[in-house]
């Protein structure tokens, strides 16, 4: 039940964060279409969804940094308004807490994130809309971007909840996110199988980290 | 057991040693922020059932000794416990029995007091729905309405409502009046009186201001510079604490001191008197007054304002009557 509400409560407070990012996910794949308005900024026309580049790009550039946002809003708010002194005397474990709030936030990332593809994919699926006919093995190369987005995340959580200076130890989960990332994009190129390896590993470092923060962090 | 007593006196002994023990007790316990010390070996003891009132200026290590007691923030060195757990590992059926009310009381701002009330009792085996609605009912709180829109001293009636719903045995309040107009406070102690004393309840409400601890607390704790200056029973501590005006015909010289002796806090020259305040005054310190050759000795009752004041005011570091 608590977890239930923990995730209710999340949802809640990033509901701000969360209309934004689906609006901008709307007016890029609006621009995607060919919608005049959009393109007069930025041309986002694509002549084979999912197979070019076009949408991975805007994925990159949505829903990392929405990711990251994600990651620093429910860490940095709480202590902003000093809130976590009310959520963590709450008379469960403070790791498990954490922990919750953590993967409520990251289901509500990774439907968020998912959503705009998955529409954008049945859109595009329609007999008539494209020239090539479409195949979801496609968006394979976009669901492999989709898995990299809980890395992000992650490392903004555990920047966020880190102790520590700002250009020093509280960068480091972001400057391990960037090679993490760099490296699984770039990798699989050579070691195909290297991809989910290094997945794993990365999640679960950045989940360790996380968990160890709770344990020593001053939540004052 | 005892030799020739009773089985009823037998446990009347042990029933008198669990009521002596401790809800809160440290030992030597520390905090340092870089190279300020903010809480220095701190030994505090707050007996089961008892208003402890936990009293020190702006800075004086109070919410930081209140953070590290809840858990909420690591001791650099010293330990603790709270309702018998060791502070750094409170497990959670005892923060169950504990509320805890942070300054300024965080709250989400965004939720409603409904939503609020969900949110909070879902982590709960025992909720007193009753008696949350009876409080809310009580400051005639408007249940839909998100708390940010409600005034400082509403928040605080909601943060209490929240902290006694689940029925705690110790209630850990920091500053729980910070912020409020002079009406508010009043009013919000009044009614927490009312709601928050019951047999066995353990209370340890921290403030700068001593008026609302006064009439609370039959216990106190005074921290002066992270030191705890004072431990020891709220009417000992205001009937032990004497001030001795020693009128003069003219002005005494700026320097003048009252002599050195056991008890004495400290002593200043104030236009024709000279003041001195002294722990547990006997014949020595009347004598001692009397051999200054004043005009007259007043002997003044301080209430608990005065008496931290002046107990707080100079000295600091020889400050330890009422401490064991």
């Amino acid at each position: 039940m608590w977890m239930i509400q923990i995730f209710y409560k999340e949802l809640l407070s990033l509901r701000p964060l969360i209309l934004v990012g689906l609006a901008t996910f709307t007016v890029a794949l609006m621009g995607m279409q060919g919608s005049k308005a959009v393109s007069m900024i930025v041309n986002l026309g694509s002549p084979a969804p999912f197979l070019s580049n076009n949408f991975l790009t805007v994925y990159f550039f949505i829903a990392y940094p929405l990711a990251g946002l994600f990651g620093y809003w429910t860490t940095l708010w709480e202590f902003g308004r000093g809130t976590w002194l009310f959520l963590l005397h709450r008379p469960r474990p403070v790791t498990q807490i954490i922990f919750v709030k953590m993967l409520s936030v990251l289901i509500l990332l990774m439907v968020i994130t998912a959503m705009p593809a998955l529409i954008f994919a049945w859109y595009v699926s329609r007999p008539g809309v494209e020239v090539l006919p479409f195949e979801w093995r496609f968006t394979f190369e976009f669901w492999r971007f989709w898995l990299l987005t809980p890395i992000v995340y992650l490392g903004a959580f555990c920047s966020g909840l880190s102790d520590g200076r700002w250009y020093g130890s509280r960068l480091l989960p972001i400057a391990f996110t960037v090679a993490a990332i760099f490296f699984c994009i770039a990798f699989p190129f050579f070691f195909p199988w290297s991809f989910w390896i290094a997945q794993v590993i990365f999640l679960w470092l950045l989940v360790t980290t996380a968990m160890q923060e709770t344990k020593t962090r001053d939540f004052s | 057991m005892v030799r020739g007593a009773s089985p009823a006196t037998y446990l009347e002994s042990i029933l008198v040693l669990n009521m002596s023990s401790y809800a809160i007790e440290t030992r030597d316990l520390c905090k340092a922020y870089g190279t300020k010390v903010v809480v220095n070996h701190l030994n505090l003891k707050v007996p089961t059932g008892s208003v402890y009132g936990f009293l020190g200026r702006n800075g004086a290590g109070k919410s930081t000794t209140t953070k590290m007691l809840m858990g909420m923030l690591p001791a650099d060195a010293g330990s603790g416990t709270i309702l018998g757990d060791d502070i750094s590992k409170i497990q959670p059926a005892t923060r169950g029995k504990i509320a805890y009310i942070a300054e300024g009381h965080p709250l989400y701002a965004w939720m409603t007091i409904k939503q609020l009330n969900r949110f909070t009792k879902s982590f709960y085996q025992t909720w007193d729905q009753t008696l949350f609605d009876r409080i809310i009912d009580h400051f005639q709180l408007e249940t839909n309405r998100p708390v940010k829109r409600f005034s400082k001293g509403q928040q605080a009636q909601i943060s209490l409502a929240l902290a006694l719903a689940p029925d705690p045995e110790l209630l850990v309040l920091d500053d729980p009046t910070l912020g409020l107009d002079t009406v508010v406070r009043r009013d919000f102690i009044e009614s927490m009186i009312q709601i928050i004393q019951r047999q066995g309840r353990t209370i340890l409400v921290s403030s700068h201001i001593l008026g609302d601890v006064e009439r609370v607390a039959d216990r106190i704790g005074i921290m002066v510079d992270g030191v705890l200056r004072a431990d020891c029973p709220t009417d000992v501590f205001k009937q032990s604490l004497v001030k001795f005006v020693l009128e003069f015909d003219s002005p005494p010289p700026l320097d003048l001191k009252f002599p050195d002796s056991p008890g004495l806090v400290h002593s200043r020259v104030f236009f024709h008197q000279l003041h001195a305040v002294v722990v547990n005054p006997n014949g020595v310190h009347q004598k001692l007054a009397e051999s200054l050759n004043p005009k007259e000795i007043i002997r003044e009752q301080m209430n608990l304002e005065d008496a931290f004041l002046e107990y707080t005011r100079e000295k600091r570091e020889a400050l330890s009557f009422f401490t064991s």
